[in-house]
């Protein structure tokens, strides 16, 4: 076997300094062992040591700076959850994380993005405390997301005065392209007001968990900054009606449906305020269109 | 508000028709074009940038959080990102993705020098505990948090 083809060498120390359990383990392991038959006891005839360094210990700091830089780039991601935990929890669950989900992408961009997923997948069976920790990292991932994803700011804005031109009549089909930055998610922990009193607050001071209580949470973004908008549960119901393309008439149904408990909403009138706040707001939809395939009955 | 005065005379005008609906197709229809109207109004209203008076501001049913830049400012100023307001996760992978390209991690030049006492940022950091002891210490640093509130927490989950 050659030890100076190229790309297996690289693919060698690859496979070495990413191994979870170190260089020694990494260069044992079949992986490693496959494209070049060292093992850890014969590191030197591929990496020289130098004046001060054996191999293994050359290769270790690779082997940790992969791992610390991965690390590092998903605390940036998730910053409240990783105060929360702490530093060494949440990096012990990002190591984890890791393992299941390695990095695969040229850029790091991506390398959250399955992080809320295996938080879930390892949750503790009947660990209803441990859907605070899932819903905060919901939270920061959209964030993220809506923050470097597509927005509004470059697209024309939408005449919202062109809809007095559609007759009445059909305005109940009126469709609704909401804004490809606006997310809408319930959380079952208030995790959106923990998150805004957790970035408010010096380090120092630390700040206890929330007790449970739903919430629901509409995110998006105006002139490359991100806004998070409590939103009531009609509210909520509405945009999500609208989101999936559903006519404004079907959206209001289901809005009524989600408001005839809650005797503090007088629909006919908060409705104004309502859209009258979304549209000033510039961030929640895209364009409305009049026309529809299926119309509302 | 000429705008909502508007489509009020066209909305009365609109309700003359359907005759053919029934008694409850149409009250239900009347109350949903009602709520169109509201709607509408309030989408033509807001981008207008109209205020709708001391009501709307009394019942802001949207509470707008302080705005968000996830910490972004710090990048500003740093010369970091592409906006002014650029991230900080953001910063912080251009950051790591320079050093993956050019394999030029800023302290390896110290690790060189110095190798082996990890003076590569953050490369102490590796001996992380293992994935199955993550959600042990999750459970005891809630139940620290949960403690210092003054919340009542059950009984610790069994092991996945």
């Amino acid at each position: 076997m050659k030890h100076n083809d190229l790309d297996r060498v690289q693919r060698w120390m690859h496979a070495v300094i990413t191994h979870p359990d170190g260089i020694v383990a990494g260069a044992d392991a079949d992986k490693a062992r496959e494209l070049l038959d060292a093992g850890a006891g014969n590191l030197e005839s591929i990496v020289t040591r130098s004046t001060h360094l054996t191999a293994a210990e050359r290769l270790a700091i690779y082997g940790n700076a992969y791992y610390s830089r991965l690390i590092d780039c998903t605390g940036e991601v998730f910053p409240v959850l990783k105060r929360t935990l702490g530093e060494e929890v949440f990096n012990g669950f990002v190591f984890g994380y890791l393992q299941n989900y390695p990095s695969t992408s040229y850029t790091l961009h991506h390398l959250g993005r399955n992080f809320v997923g295996y938080l879930s997948e390892t949750r503790p069976e009947d660990a209803q405390w441990s859907d605070f920790l899932i819903d905060l990292a919901r939270l920061e991932w959209e964030i993220y997301d809506v923050f470097d994803g597509p927005g509004l700011e470059e697209k024309e804005s939408f005449e919202f005065e062109s809809l007095l031109e559609i007759d009445p009549a059909r305005w109940l089909n009126l469709r609704f392209k909401t804004a490809p930055c606006l997310r809408l998610l319930t959380t079952k922990y208030p995790v959106n007001n923990h998150y805004t009193l957790v970035r408010g607050t010096d380090e120092a001071i630390e700040i206890p968990f929330p007790g449970p209580e739903p919430e629901n949470i509409a995110i998006s973004r105006r002139d490359y900054v991100v806004r998070r908008y409590h939103l009531s549960l009609p509210q909520y119901v509405l945009l999500t009606e609208l989101q999936k393309g559903e006519p404004l008439g079907i959206a209001l149904e289901s809005c009524a449906d989600a408001a005839q408990n809650d005797p503090s909403i007088n629909l006919e009138h908060d409705l104004t305020n309502w859209f009258s706040y979304w549209s000033s707001e510039q961030s929640f939809f895209e364009n409305i269109s009049g026309e529809s395939e299926s119309q509302f009955s | 508000m000429r705008g909502a005065a508007c489509l009020i005379l066209r909305l009365k005008k609109d309700n003359t028709m359907n005759t053919e609906l029934t008694t409850q197709e149409k009250s239900r229809r009347d109350f949903l074009s009602k709520l169109a109207l509201g709607s509408v109004s309030g989408l033509v209203i807001g981008s207008a940038g109209k205020a709708l008076g001391d009501d709307a501001k009394k019942v802001p049913v949207i509470l707008q959080d302080p705005n968000v830049c996830r910490g972004l400012n710090t990048c500003k100023g740093k010369g970091k990102g592409e906006h002014d307001c650029a991230g900080m996760g953001a910063c912080a992978t251009a950051e790591a993705h320079d050093c993956s390209g050019s394999n030029a991690c800023k302290g390896q030049g110290g690790c060189g020098t110095t190798a082996g006492q990890n003076e590569c940022k953050g490369a102490g950091k590796c001996a992380v505990p293992l994935n199955e002891k993550a959600w042990t210490k999750a459970r005891a640093a809630f139940e620290e948090a949960a403690k210092a509130a003054g919340m009542k927490v059950g009984p610790a989950p069994a092991a996945a």
